[in-house]
């Protein structure tokens, strides 16, 4: 499973997410989708750097 | 009096009612269009010509009858190929879907014929109403993208080839294609159209949207297909105000929040000014325009929402996409395979982020009768192999909050430019009176010169 360290970077996240994605896919997908991964852990990063505050529930259906 | 086909939608309701025309005269319009303009354009999926003209030859009956008539009675309208229609198939022009054919009509569908309104066709949309691009060429400049995902609704309506159409969106699917072929296209507040029969992205973003030539007419369709859906999850209970009267009651000019920040940092130079003229017009024609300002979540609403879609889509797409993997287009299979990797707990950090933007933009909207963007960054690209940046249209999406293209200029290069007009939840009837005030103000009629021949 990946995991998202805020303190962390987005190559490194970047990386965790194309192994993870080479174990379940295959090398030639985890390649073939790194530019999208990249995008992904950048995201990733993001929001987990960001957390809304604790009580703040989700909202699937707005 | 001018082609049955250059009529609005509310034009030609008009006289269907008053029995100045036919409705199987107006069909047969559409259809001599399409039949000049499709090999171009490539804007739909399937046109069942015997089909539509039974229905309008149906419709006509009913008018002589003296039966009590809908609002869209006799108009044929373009379904995205999205949009469950019992009996013909909706493929989402994708080959896991090719041979699929609803038993049931998706609940907007069978609004809109409630209505009375006749199904023209399917238009064409990218695979699963994601970011492959389509065939579909813009009327404007072949050269250019249509924009995406509802490409086929939003080339149909700028074309004249129907005069409205339902698109979807879930960033920016069906503003930016309306924007990027100078139609109408708006996205009402998530939960205000039923979802039940549309085949999905992303369940908690995905939002019907509506693509007309006016925004009177989209305010009609509106009207039409807005309210509770107890088989769709989010359907909202909110009151459905009278659209079309909201329009027509709107007393003084309106109060307009104009987004500097980001927006017009972001755009072309061309876009920018068009929004700011736009801006000057409106205040000069009396609306009192302020500037305001994105609220703080603004930052991370975009990696929210793209984290969100990924994640949804791969869920949707699981079973598929186990025994099909090779039958999805590049961009679509790698979203999903992005998705599949996402961590859960990031996916619900997203969904609470989400809440509190909806909350601070929602604030920020009822400030004012709308706010004031430009659509696009920039008129379609002049790539074929994109549907152009959802950047502008998707925290709308993402929101929740209900959204309104209208068209504002062309580009040097003779492009359609839009500006876009969003408001608080569940008050497209303010949106929609002030997105009218502007629509007079600015006064476009856009006809693309690839669609112009009669």
């Amino acid at each position: 499973m990946v995991t998202v360290n805020p303190k962390g970077s987005q190559e490194e996240l970047s990386r965790e997410l194309i192994a993870r994605a080479a174990e379940i896919l295959g090398q030639e997908r985890a390649e073939a989708i790194r530019a999208t991964l990249s995008d992904a852990a950048a995201n990733l990063l993001l929001v987990s750097q960001n957390l809304p505050h604790r009580e703040e529930e989700p909202a699937f259906f707005l | 009096m001018a082609e049955l086909f250059d009529l609005t939608l509310t034009q030609a309701a008009e006289a269907i009612r008053r029995r100045e025309i036919s409705a199987v005269a107006l069909a047969q319009s559409l259809l001599g269009r399409i039949e000049k303009l499709e090999p171009t354009l490539k804007a739909w999926v399937t046109i069942d010509r015997e089909d539509v003209l039974s229905a309008a030859q149906q419709r006509d009956e009913e008018v002589e009858t003296g039966r009590r008539l809908g609002p869209l009675h006799g108009i044929p309208i373009g379904l995205k190929d999205i949009f469950y229609t019992a009996g013909m198939k909706t493929t989402a022009c994708s080959k896991i879907y090719a041979d699929f054919v609803p038993t049931y009509d998706a609940t907007s569908v069978t609004r809109l014929k409630q209505a009375g309104a006749i199904v023209l066709g399917i238009a064409v949309t990218t695979e699963f109403a994601t970011a492959d691009p389509s065939p579909t060429v813009n009327p404007w400049n072949p050269a250019h993208t249509p924009g995406g995902s509802s490409s086929g609704s939003a080339v149909a309506v700028a074309a004249r080839m129907c005069h409205g159409a339902l698109g979807s969106q879930t960033g920016g699917s069906t503003c930016r294609p309306a924007a990027y072929n100078g139609a109408v296209g708006l996205k009402a507040t998530y939960g205000r159209i039923s979802r039940y029969g549309v085949v999905p992205v992303s369940w908690s973003l995905d939002t019907v949207g509506i693509i007309t030539r006016t925004v009177l007419d989209a305010a009609t369709m509106l009207g039409a297909m807005a309210g509770h859906d107890p088989n769709d999850p989010s359907s909202s209970n909110e009151r459905v105000p009278n659209y079309r009267a909201a329009i027509s009651g709107i007393a003084s000019p309106p109060k307009i929040g104009l987004i500097r920040d980001f927006f017009l940092e972001r755009c072309d130079d061309e876009v920018r000014k068009n929004t700011e003229d736009v801006a000057q017009r409106l205040s000069k024609a009396g609306a009192i325009v302020e500037e305001v300002s994105l609220p703080e979540s603004f930052a991370t609403c975009y990696a929210s929402h793209r984290i969100v879609m990924q994640v949804e889509c791969a869920a949707f797409h699981q079973e598929f996409f186990q025994e099909r993997a090779d039958d999805y287009g590049p961009r679509l299979r790698s979203t999903i395979e992005s998705g599949m990797l996402i961590p859960g707990v990031q996916y619900m950090q997203s969904q609470r982020m989400r809440r509190h933007f909806r909350q601070e933009m929602s604030a920020m909207a009822s400030r004012v009768d709308a706010l004031l963007t430009p659509t696009t960054p920039a008129p379609a690209p002049r790539d074929l192999n994109t549907t152009g940046d959802p950047v502008f249209q998707a925290p709308w999406t993402s929101s929740g909050l209900p959204t309104i293209t209208i068209p504002s200029g062309l580009s040097q290069s003779g492009l359609p430019l839009g500006v876009q007009l969003e408001g608080a939840p569940f008050r497209e009837d303010k949106l929609l009176a002030t997105a009218r005030w502007c629509e007079v103000v600015l006064g476009m009629d856009m006809v693309p010169p690839g669609a112009n021949g009669k």
